[in-house]
């Protein structure tokens, strides 16, 4: 099950991400991609708080996300994500390419 | 293999008696000789059992190829035999259960010391001069009736007859798994039964043989009862009185006295 | 509403119905004898042999007979048709014989001009007060319609095994095809390398899907050789198709230059353009250089280059593993020029190799997802193992995972022979 919830912030939007990004559930989470408007030099924040669990699919989807964004000239950063998904990120060498935020602005910024 | 289990053998009376083998035709399973078996048991040693696909049999040893020929069904009676060690035993084998024997005895001589074949038919499609009584297009429809009552199966078989009063040995154990046939299996023996031609096996029997003839029975009409008398040397042939396919359900006291009769013969 | 009643009350008292039965029966005209004769049903009775002994008027206008053509002359059998006589003599009849009732048995009567009526038979046998058979009432119902349908229920039975064995069929030939194309993928064995023992399991986890995993090892002569393991996103035939470009790019590109970060650039930059945009396609990849020992030198040195795959497993002569990480490595195929790491190890006389992909670690448990720490610990418990062994005993891990393991998984060992240990149980005190 993956549930999906966007917020608008002047620096651009926070898709809040629950449940769990696989096989299954990535599809739906690409339309959801692809339907988020992005403003060149916007940031576009996944907040990974509320995800369960996330496989070699997920990570494909974060990669989606980069080049959506990259297309739309604006950047994209993962924020509060769960540990043993952190550890997937390292492994795969992924820490080093997106911007990993702490909880501050994702959690607090809801304007 | 466990073959007691396989072919749920099940041996009744005294251990010591001369051991009569009773084999069930196509349509049912060993409980066709629930009218002779406690009579014939008094003397003799009865070996009941049910071929691989029929009545209490293990289901998952049945395969379409080994059963499409009455070989197969030959082999179970073997396996039968060599399981309990039998040597000079009567087989008595019903319908086309009689070819089968028939089969057996030219693979195994030493098993068998007698035959009696109940209401055989070697053949039973018309073949030039040969009346068997059927053409090929009735086999046809046989398979057809088969499927017609399948669909219906388990409401209209199953049943049966729950306490009938006047039939207390019909219990409800009995009766639950009873003639019901798997339909892929039962097309398959009715295939094998009417489709086989086994005329040249029966010059070939060696031991001493009773044919067993009911008057009137549409499925081996008196001439078959004929031609398995004389094409079989030395054959006793015995008409009964009788209506039907199966004598030792229509006439079980006729049937045990024509058997014994043939057994006391053998004896002197 | 006016509060009168307008119709009389229901009769419920004896008296009641009683006048109320004698009012309709003269209506009726009824009579036992009419209600036979005449029943929306056809009745016969029969010897126990069979011949026929009353036939009401129903049955006889539905086949077209006169009662005197029939009672005392034929028999029930005869009326049918062939196929249900054979029925009727193999079935229907011994069950009679033996239950004394039998119900709604389908066959066919043939009438007089020789149509066929579709017919249900119900028969019991009527036994005598000392409980002799004396005859068989039989009951004939008109079946015509339920025959129709049960005759579309067979052919849509039929249809149905017709379309379920070609549907086994087409499934049997796509997993041919999968197995021939994932073996495709796998070198057929593995080549002996002097002085080194080599071992390899693939676990497919659907015959449905090609696994996206693979591993390979291969000469570069010159006592030098490559090996590699990978495991390219996705499954099926698109990720198959990566993972052939990936293993064909790496043999390809150690061929030219062996330099393993060399290697992995090159298979990043072909990743790269090929599948750029909204469907990336990237591998995880270990890929290693082995340089055969000297003459008085039984270990291996070894160069690992990794794109962002889980750490290789070192089991160590001495009984102990460790991870031998790859850090900083990224994924192949995502950034134009990503970071990798290079690593030198050793491989010395009883030590042995580890490659594996995710799948291993990420099988689920009753205790969670199998993990690092506990593969570490199992390595450890392991150690010291050669090659075989070694992936003998996690092919039997994997197996243990069951269901659990719904992911590929490829593992590649590699092993120096120990040197001949001294017997440590009879090493003087």
């Amino acid at each position: 099950m993956l549930k999906t919830s966007t917020r608008h912030t002047p620096a651009g939007p926070v898709l809040d991400v629950r449940g769990d990004l696989d096989f299954h559930t990535v599809p739906e989470f690409r339309k959801t991609l692809e339907g988020l408007s992005l403003l060149p030099g916007q940031r576009l924040v996944l907040h990974l708080a509320g995800l369960q669990f996330c496989d070699s699919s997920g990570i494909t989807a974060f990669l989606v996300a980069r080049n959506l964004a990259a297309t739309a000239g604006a950047d994209v950063a993962l924020a509060e994500v769960p540990d043993t998904t952190l550890r997937v990120l390292r492994i795969v060498g992924l820490d080093q390419v997106f911007a990993i935020e702490p909880a501050e602005r994702a959690g607090a910024d809801s304007a | 293999m466990d073959i007691r289990r396989r072919n749920n053998v099940s041996v009744i009376g005294p251990e010591d008696g001369p051991v009569v083998v009773l084999a069930h035709g196509f349509g049912c399973d060993q409980n066709l000789w629930r009218l002779v078996a406690p009579a014939l048991a008094v003397d003799y040693r009865v070996v009941l059992f049910d071929y691989v696909g029929a009545g209490r049999s293990d289901l998952t040893a049945w395969s379409a190829e080994r059963y499409s020929s009455l070989d197969g069904y030959a082999e179970d009676v073997l396996d039968v035999c060599r399981e309990l060690d039998l040597r000079d035993a009567v087989f008595v084998g019903h319908s086309v259960s009689a070819m089968a024997g028939v089969m057996a005895v030219a693979k195994e001589p030493g098993r068998f010391g007698r035959l009696v074949l109940l209401t055989p038919s070697p053949c039973y499609i018309d073949d030039g001069g040969y009346r068997g009584g059927f053409s090929r297009e009735d086999i046809d429809e046989l398979l057809e009736s088969l499927d017609a009552n399948y669909l219906g199966w388990s409401g209209a078989m199953a049943p049966l007859i729950m306490g009938n009063p006047d039939r207390p040995e019909l219990g409800e154990e009995l009766t639950d798994a009873f003639c019901r046939t798997d339909p892929d299996i039962a097309r398959v023996f009715a295939r094998t039964t009417f489709l086989s031609d086994s005329r040249d096996d029966l010059a070939k029997v060696s031991v001493p043989t009773l044919v067993v003839e009911c008057a009137q029975d549409v499925i081996a009409p008196r001439e078959v009862g004929a031609y398995v008398h004389a094409a079989i040397p030395g054959s006793r042939l015995v008409t009964l009185d009788a209506t039907g396919h199966c004598p030792q359900l229509s006439a079980p006291e006729a049937t045990v006295e024509a058997i014994t009769a043939f057994l006391r013969d053998g004896e002197r | 509403m006016s509060p009168e009643r307008a119709h009389p009350p229901p009769a419920t008292t004896p008296d009641a119905l009683e006048q109320q039965a004698a009012a309709v029966a003269p209506l009726l005209e009824d009579s036992p004898e009419d209600l036979y004769e005449n029943a929306p049903c056809g009745y016969l009775s029969t010897l126990m042999n069979g011949t026929l002994a009353k036939v009401n008027g129903t049955l006889l206008s539905w086949l077209g007979y006169h009662r005197e053509e029939l009672v005392g002359r034929r028999r029930f059998a005869d009326l049918l048709t062939i196929g249900g006589k054979l029925y009727h003599e193999t079935h229907f009849a011994p069950l009679l014989q033996m239950q004394g009732e039998v119900h709604g048995i389908a066959m066919e009567l043939k009438a007089k001009d020789g149509a066929r009526l579709p017919v249900l038979v119900t028969s019991v046998v009527k036994t005598d007060a000392a409980g002799e058979p004396k005859l068989i009432r039989t009951t004939v119902t008109d079946a015509r319609g339920r025959r129709a349908y049960e005759q579309e229920l067979l052919r849509a039975r039929r249809a149905a095994e017709e379309a379920h064995r070609e549907a086994e069929r087409s499934r049997e030939h796509l997993h041919e095809v999968v197995a021939v194309l994932q073996r495709s993928l796998l070198p057929p064995s593995l080549p002996p390398v002097p002085g080194l023992e080599t071992a390899a399991h693939y676990h497919t986890a659907s015959p449905d899907h090609l696994g996206g995993d693979f591993y390979d090892l291969f000469s570069l002569g010159g006592g030098r050789w490559a090996f590699c393991l990978g495991d390219v996103c996705g499954k099926g035939p698109e990720a198959a198709a990566v993972t052939s470009l990936a293993r064909y790019t790496l043999r390809a590109a150690a061929m030219n230059d062996a330099d393993p970060e060399a290697v992995l650039q090159t298979l990043n930059s072909v990743l790269y353009e090929r599948y750029a945009g909204d469907d990336p396609r990237y591998c995880t990849v270990v890929f290693g250089l082995l340089e055969a020992p000297g003459p008085d030198d039984a270990g291996f040195d070894i160069t690992l280059a990794g794109g962002g795959h889980p750490p290789a497993l070192l089991l160590r002569d001495d009984g102990t593993a460790d991870f031998v990480h790859t850090p900083g490595g990224v994924l192949i195929g995502i950034l134009p020029r990503p970071p990798l790491a290079v690593i030198h190890t050793r491989l010395e006389p009883g030590d042995t190799l580890v490659l594996y992909t995710d799948g291993l670690t990420e099988a689920r448990t009753p205790t969670g997802r199998y993990g690092d720490e506990r593969l570490l610990a199992h390595a450890a418990d392991l150690a010291p193992s050669g090659a075989e062994p070694t992936v003998k005993a996690l092919t039997d891990l994997l197996e243990s995972f069951g269901a659990g393991l719904d992911d590929d998984t490829a593992i590649l060992a590699l092993g120096v022979p120990a040197r001949a240990h001294e017997n440590p149980t009879s090493s003087p005190c």
